[in-house]
């Protein structure tokens, strides 16, 4: 990842305003972590405050402790060692060690403000979340309905017979 | 959740789970039986995961070896998936029959777990006990290439061959190729080569010696045998990760 803009660009800050009306301040650096924001801050520059209409205030500031976090990442300093992948690797292993409901809500907010990295990572999330459960269980920790009739399962467990052997 | 975002969690899933998945609901079902779909996870699969084949059967490196790039140490393996009924796994998401324990005459196989249909061959040039068997795909035409290497003459006849056969599926025919490396000769059996694809090569790989050859799918050619052989090892395996060796 890299940043574009002049040298004093990470002074710039860009405010933003999640769906129940909190409003959030950056670094034009750390919302240029998703790809939607920059987008944006590109046509209507720092000065207007950008709304995230179907992000909530909870959600959008675990989203920001990301982008703060990796945007950081991307620094160097003189004085400091610099981050190395492991540390980054233990960080992202804590930030997704959250509740399956947070980690859904997660999903959308990432999806929306388009941040890879960060998709990537909770997808990956999910996926260990799902690693060896039953079906009930992928249903209970995704809140999914199950919609087959009787009979369809039965013909299913057939067709898939040698996955419970 | 956005069916492409479904898509990028199913794809990172186990075939185990991910036939689970299958009757999660109605959408996971359509999403995972969707050729696009299994296109995708394979790519992913093959380019992401550390698998080893190893005599037919499949093992996935656990993630103590996850910061060892590309290792070609003595890797500590589980198995994922040992084995399904009697059917093996070949390297290149190739899943093969060895129902018939006198030497193959044809080869039953599938392109992958989720493959319902078992694809069969015209008969092979030389029938084998044991050859070492990829597959290649080519992405442009969705046909793929199975290639048998080596093998026994027969259970009785303990001697190794070093004939190489490609199928393709455009023709529908097996047709001989380049013999293998001469360094090849006597040791070519599934028990003794390790075996991985990436891209558009087949990577054969000695276990005990350590000498590695890759026989390319689009040139039909053999390259330069190399030899990898950490000190101290008694044997190792190749493996993939993040589609590198």
């Amino acid at each position: 990842m890299h940043f574009q803009g002049s040298p004093n660009m990470a002074e710039k800050r860009v405010k933003l305003i999640s769906s129940d009306n909190d409003e959030f301040e950056v670094d034009e650096a750390v919302a240029f972590e998703s790809e939607t924001l920059r987008n944006m801050i590109q046509d209507t520059g720092t000065n207007v405050p950008i709304s995230i209409p179907n992000v909530s205030s909870d959600i959008l500031a675990k989203v920001l402790e990301y982008c703060s976090y990796h945007a950081e990442t991307m620094e160097t300093h003189d004085d400091k060692p610099p981050i190395t992948d492991a540390q980054i690797r233990e960080w992202d292993a804590d930030f997704v060690d959250v509740h399956p409901a947070t980690l859904y809500s997660l999903i959308l907010a990432a999806n929306y403000l388009n941040i890879k990295n960060l998709l990537d990572l909770i997808c990956q999330a999910v996926a260990n979340n799902i690693r060896g459960k039953t079906a009930v269980e992928i249903r209970k920790i995704l809140h999914i309905q199950d919609d087959f009739t009787y009979e369809e399962e039965m013909e299913i467990r057939r067709e898939t017979k040698w996955a419970f052997d | 959740m956005p069916d492409h975002i479904l898509e990028d969690i199913l794809a990172l899933i186990s075939l185990t789970s991910l036939v689970v998945g299958t009757y999660v609901c109605k959408k996971w079902r359509s999403i995972i039986s969707c050729p696009t779909f299994l296109d995708l996870y394979s790519q992913i699969q093959e380019h992401s995961e550390s698998f080893l084949c190893v005599n037919g059967f499949r093992y996935k490196i656990t993630d103590a070896n996850a910061d060892n790039n590309g290792s070609r140490g003595e890797d500590p393996a589980e198995p994922v998936v040992s084995t399904i009924w009697r059917h093996y796994w070949g390297t290149g998401w190739l899943i093969f029959d060895l129902s018939e324990q006198s030497a193959l005459q044809k080869l039953s196989y599938k392109l992958g777990i989720l493959d319902k249909q078992w694809k069969e061959t015209p008969a092979l040039i030389y029938s084998r006990v044991l050859p070492i068997v990829g597959m290649l795909k080519r992405l442009r035409n969705c046909s793929h290439m199975v290639i048998c290497i080596g093998g026994l003459i027969s259970n009785t006849i303990k001697e190794s061959i070093s004939k190489v056969q490609i199928f393709d599926s455009e023709s529908n025919a097996w047709e001989e190729c380049e013999d293998l490396l001469v360094e090849f000769h006597g040791i070519s059996t599934a028990k003794a080569i390790s075996t991985l694809v990436c891209n558009q090569k087949l990577f054969i790989f000695h276990i005990y010696s350590g000498i590695m050859g890759s026989f390319d799918g689009r040139t039909k050619c053999w390259s330069q045998v190399k030899t990898f052989r950490p000190p101290g090892m008694q044997y190792n395996y190749l493996a993939l990760r993040m589609g590198r060796l």
